[in-house]
């Protein structure tokens, strides 16, 4: 470093920030990407999710814990630069690894689709094996910085906090979207070594930093601290300040996505700038916090700033929706939940700067770093698995209000009984050089040698030359793989193989097998399922063998369609275009002499429309396809007098969850505005534990909220693919018929039609934008088949 | 959106009814015969409509003149599987037979756009149903449309039909339909089953000696740190 760099100087401080930067960063890739590179594996399910998110906070808590005490052993951080290279080194190795360790929790010969007590404990064991030694390290380094960095404490702690935010707000917006796609998972792994090497190489320039004496600061002298000691009681306190603080922050991060979705969507776009919007908000929270010095404007600014945090809480989900109607996502964020987050923002350094007038900063910000963080482990599980679902998007950012009101209130009080220093956990504060407070491990320092720093350099470049060497590899290999390409959202194999299926015959299923080339895509853990589909050498009249597209696709033949009556092409909206099987399908069963289906497509993933073109055909024609866009928006984008015959919902995300903002009581309303006389909505469900179960009763019940008691939901489970069902919704109350022209290739799915449609059970809990536990039903969907097993 | 293989008692349920297949077939394929209806042509007749082949009914009734010989085809084209206004056959001339009424209330429903439903006529003390298996799956599918799966199979109106193909339909599709908890695993099933359970077992173990391990090292480290030296480290810079 230059010298600007001199240890003790603003630079020393920048260049610190400059490491907790790309800590943070590494952080959140490590985080995203590991998810990543086992979803082929465990999928990408809420659980896998949780642990992935919950390791890493566990493991930073933990390093924030030991980072305080490391901070008190080595104040100047002389152990910062081997710690991060053994980081980056274990990561480095442990990733490459990552594929074959996964294979290892989920074996080839454990054929299941949603492997759920496999992947729970499996990513589990997986995350904390891989990222959990690095994380600690990467959680312990922030004390240490804040402890040998030569500002004050509450302004070193803004400084690395906010960073540390900055930094993650990098990692978690391009991760998924740019560097896995580019790079593959692996790869981004890399990027998080490579990040993590090259902190290593900053941190070696100003290793040594000297504090000044010269600069003093309010503090508590260790005399103080011996008389007047804090009580247990206020020292408790204040850690709940930073405890509650931590699940607010975690808690309203998460409710902000599910804020948002109805009205952005869910693309990566959109979860990108609703992210960055929340910790860009965090990272400007810390940096005011940190500004403040006096304890006065420190009591004043918290105290509003939590207060003003659990009101903007309140009220945070209807002014995003709102803003977000005419701003877009990042404004509509950064305008609700994104005040919350900042003014949240402001404690954290204040709590160090209070913490550090009675013990020594690193072991100051260790503590709040380590209580902040734990915290937010309990918003990170309990969010999405129990208050969202439970208590809905209002309810939950109510709660987050809550605890930031607790927050205030325990600062208040305390304030009032002890006085400032109190709220704080400490006891009256006696102004005091801040040197003095640090004594006795403080003592002056020196740079790394040249030496030293050039063979910190050659081995971070070893470990990322190393790491990057390794040549590449598909995550998943199965029977028959052509191809394995990780997107944005998901990894997408293409397999070609022989499959047996039941072939019909003349009578309805009552068919013979017969063994059919095929081509299918598969996501992430999908063993025999597929999200697309093609026959190659089958007779074409075969169609998907009885799958459920060809149920869906019935809806064209039902009698008021206008195939049926004679009247021109059906108009079709699909949501979840794919690969485009359901429109093929439509495509084959069109009247000999008549018009082709005008279909509409929404697809979320431009890259499984490429790769459908590429490996499964072209797709037919007319289409209009919105690529990279989500269903939800393109419907409310949709002209007011747009009509569709019919519109087919077939979206899921992670594999096996219909996304919450495709599967509200809005939707299918904006749906049903759209819906042509005689029209119908289809919606491809799964329904391992049949009709009664929670989800498929939900999503009917919702259905039926949304066409009105004029209208009429209808249930046709798939007697073939017994785990799939179709539900139908129409604005007319009679349930569907098929038309008696309707060609003989979609026999089995006129017969499924004629012989197993019910009237949707009632009883099912109506799905809104405001709660809707589509993950929690979905997995409850599973877990009794697999629970089974 | 993911969709499962066909399970392997699903491909053995289709093994088992092969032989149904090829005397279904048979059935259905054998020509008619100008003239009036026979009541073996009936009988065929529903045997197609019970199969899911009721438009095979034109070849095997559709010389028949009588309400009892149109019923099936009158069915079908107004309320199983409705036709166009205008297209619908010719009433026949109203004999006050059974069939007769369930033609003329096809046919109002039809005009009406009303669909099947429990009113359906049915045989009075004395008549004789000219197609039980039909009038059955009618009832059934009103009994499906009005009150929902509840009850199913067992409150079907085709489970108390004692007839063997409908039999085989409830069994092997219908039954499984409705009632999922009913299939038991097979052989094979509860080896992955078994398997599974073991993996997971395993993998539960290692998570918590991960997630131990790691608690373990840290406070481990903790402890490390916390010791005070033995002597104060010399100042390094003077």
């Amino acid at each position: 470093m230059g010298a600007s760099c001199v240890p003790g100087s603003r630079g020393a401080l920048a260049a610190d920030g400059v490491v907790a930067g790309l800590l943070g960063a590494a952080g959140l890739v490590v985080e995203i990407a590991l998810v990543r590179a086992a979803a082929p594996r465990f999928g990408q399910g809420t659980h896998v999710w949780a642990n992935a998110v919950g390791v890493v906070l566990f493991a930073l808590a933990l390093g924030g814990a030991v980072g305080g005490r490391w901070a008190r052993r080595d104040p100047r951080g002389v152990a910062v630069v081997p710690a991060l290279l053994l980081a980056a080194a274990w990561l480095a190795v442990a990733a490459r690894k990552v594929p074959e360790l996964a294979a290892a929790l989920v074996p080839p010969d454990v054929s299941v689709d949603r492997p759920l007590p496999l992947s729970f404990w499996g990513s589990l064991a997986l995350t904390a094996i891989v990222s959990g030694p690095p994380l600690v390290v990467l959680g312990a380094v922030p004390p240490v910085l804040v402890r040998r960095a030569a500002a004050e404490p509450g302004r070193a702690t803004a400084v690395v906090a906010a960073s540390g935010t900055l930094g993650g707000l990098l990692g978690c917006a391009f991760t998924g979207s740019l560097l896995v796609p580019a790079f593959g998972a692996l790869g981004a792994l890399t990027v998080a070594v490579g990040a993590v090497a090259l902190a290593a190489v900053v941190a070696s320039a100003t290793a040594t930093s000297t504090l000044r004496p010269e600069r003093v600061e309010t503090s508590v002298s260790t005399d103080a601290r011996a008389d007047a000691g804090p009580s247990p009681l206020a020292r408790a306190a204040g850690l709940a300040v930073a405890a509650l603080v931590g699940v607010a922050v975690t808690t309203a991060e998460f409710t902000a996505f599910r804020a948002l979705a109805p009205v952005c969507g869910g693309t990566h776009r959109d979860v990108t700038a609703a992210i960055a919007a929340v910790l860009l908000a965090l990272a400007a929270g810390n940096a005011v916090g940190g500004r403040m010095r006096s304890p006065a404007a420190d009591r004043r600014t918290v105290t509003a700033a939590l207060f003003v945090a659990a009101v903007v809480l309140a009220f945070a989900p209807r002014v995003t929706r709102e803003v977000a109607r005419g701003a877009g996502a990042f404004v509509g964020a950064l305008a609700g939940f994104g005040v919350a987050v900042g003014a949240l923002g402001v404690a954290s350094p204040v709590l160090v700067r209070a913490r550090a007038r009675a013990t020594d900063a690193g072991r100051a910000a260790g503590v709040v770093f380590a209580v902040g963080t734990v915290a937010s482990l309990v918003g990170c599980y309990a969010t999405p698995l129990w208050w969202l679902p439970d208590l809905g998007v209002s309810g939950t950012a109510t709660l987050a209000a809550g605890a930031a009101l607790a927050a205030a209130g325990a600062w208040v009080a305390l304030r009032g009984e002890r006085g400032d220093d109190a709220a704080a956990g400490l006891a009256p504060g006696t102004p005091i050089s801040r040197a003095d407070a640090r004594a006795p491990d403080a003592g002056p320092g020196r740079r790394r040698s040249r030496a030293q720093r050039l063979g910190t350099a050659s081995f971070a470049v070893a470990v990322v030359v190393t790491s990057v060497c390794t040549p590449a590899r598909p995550l998943r290999v199965d029977p028959g793989q052509l191809v394995e390409v990780e997107t944005a959202y998901q990894t997408v194999r293409v397999i070609e193989l022989d499959e047996r299926v039941p072939v019909p015959g003349k009578v309805p299923l009552l068919g013979t097998e017969r063994d059919v080339r095929t081509r299918f895509l598969r996501f992430d853990e999908d063993a025999t399922s597929y999200q697309s589909v093609r026959l190659l050498d089958a007779d074409p009249s075969i169609l998907t063998a009885g799958r459920y597209y060809e149920h869906l696709a019935l809806g064209a033949w039902f009698s008021d369609a206008p195939w049926a009556r004679g009247s021109g092409a059906p108009r079709v909206l699909i949501v979840g275009y794919a690969g485009g099987t359901l429109h093929r399908v439509l495509a084959a069963v069109a009247p000999a002499d008549g018009p082709a289906p005008d279909v509409t497509g929404v697809e979320l993933d431009p890259a499984v429309v490429r790769l459908s073109r590429e490996h499964l055909g072209e797709l037919p024609s007319p289409l209009r396809l919105f690529e990279g866009e989500d269903g939800r928006t393109v419907v409310d984008r949709l002209p007011a007098d747009a009509r569709f015959d019919l519109i087919l919902v077939d979206a899921y995300q992670r594999t096996q969850y219909v996304p919450f903002q495709l599967s509200s009581r809005e939707f299918f309303s904006a749906c049903a505005r759209h819906l042509a006389p005689g029209g119908a909505i289809g919606l491809n469900v799964n329904t391992p534990s049949g009709l009664g179960g929670g989800l498929a009763a939900a999503l009917a019940a919702t259905m039926a909220d949304a066409v009105g008691p004029r209208g009429g939901v209808w249930c046709v489970p798939n007697a073939q693919y017994s785990t799939n069902a179709a539900i139908w919704a129409r604005r007319e109350a009679a349930p569907p018929r098929v038309a008696g022209t309707v060609p003989e290739r979609l026999a089995t799915a006129t017969f499924t039609l004629e012989r197993f449609l019910v009237r949707a059970p009632a009883g099912g809990t109506v799905l809104t934008d405001d709660r809707a536990p589509v993950e929690r039903l979905s997995d409850a969907a599973l877990l009794p088949l697999e629970e089974a097993r | 959106m993911s969709v499962p293989a066909p399970r392997r008692s699903a491909r053995a349920r289709v093994v088992v009814a092969t032989a149904l297949v090829a005397a279904l077939g048979a059935i259905v394929a054998a020509p008619a015969t100008a003239g009036p209806v026979s009541e073996a042509a009936r009988r065929r007749a529903e045997d197609a409509f019970v199969a899911g082949r009721p438009e095979d009914l034109d070849a095997i009734l559709g010389t028949g003149t009588t309400p009892a010989d149109l019923e099936p085809i009158v069915v079908r084209d107004a309320v199983w599987r409705p036709l166009p206004a205008g297209s619908l056959p010719e009433a026949p001339e109203d004999d006050g037979s059974l069939s007769a009424r369930r033609i003329r209330w096809c046919l109002e429903a039809h005009a009406a756009g009303r669909t099947i439903s429990s009113d359906y006529p049915r045989a009075r003390p004395g008549e004789t149903d000219p197609y039980p298996r039909l009038t059955a799956l009618v009832l059934d599918r009103a009994r499906r449309e009005e009150r929902g799966p509840t009850g199913l199979p067992d409150a079907s109106p085709i489970a108390a039909v004692d007839d063997e193909t409908l039999r085989w339909f409830v069994q092997w599709f219908y039954r499984p339909a409705f009632d999922p908890t009913h299939r038991a695993p097979d052989e094979a099933e509860r080896a992955d089953r078994a398997r599974t359970a073991e993996v997971a077992a395993r993998n539960r173990t290692l998570a918590l000696a991960s997630v131990g391990g790691l608690c373990l090292l840290c406070v481990a480290a903790g402890w490390g740190l916390s010791r005070r030296r033995k002597t104060p480290p010399a100042p390094t810079d003077p």
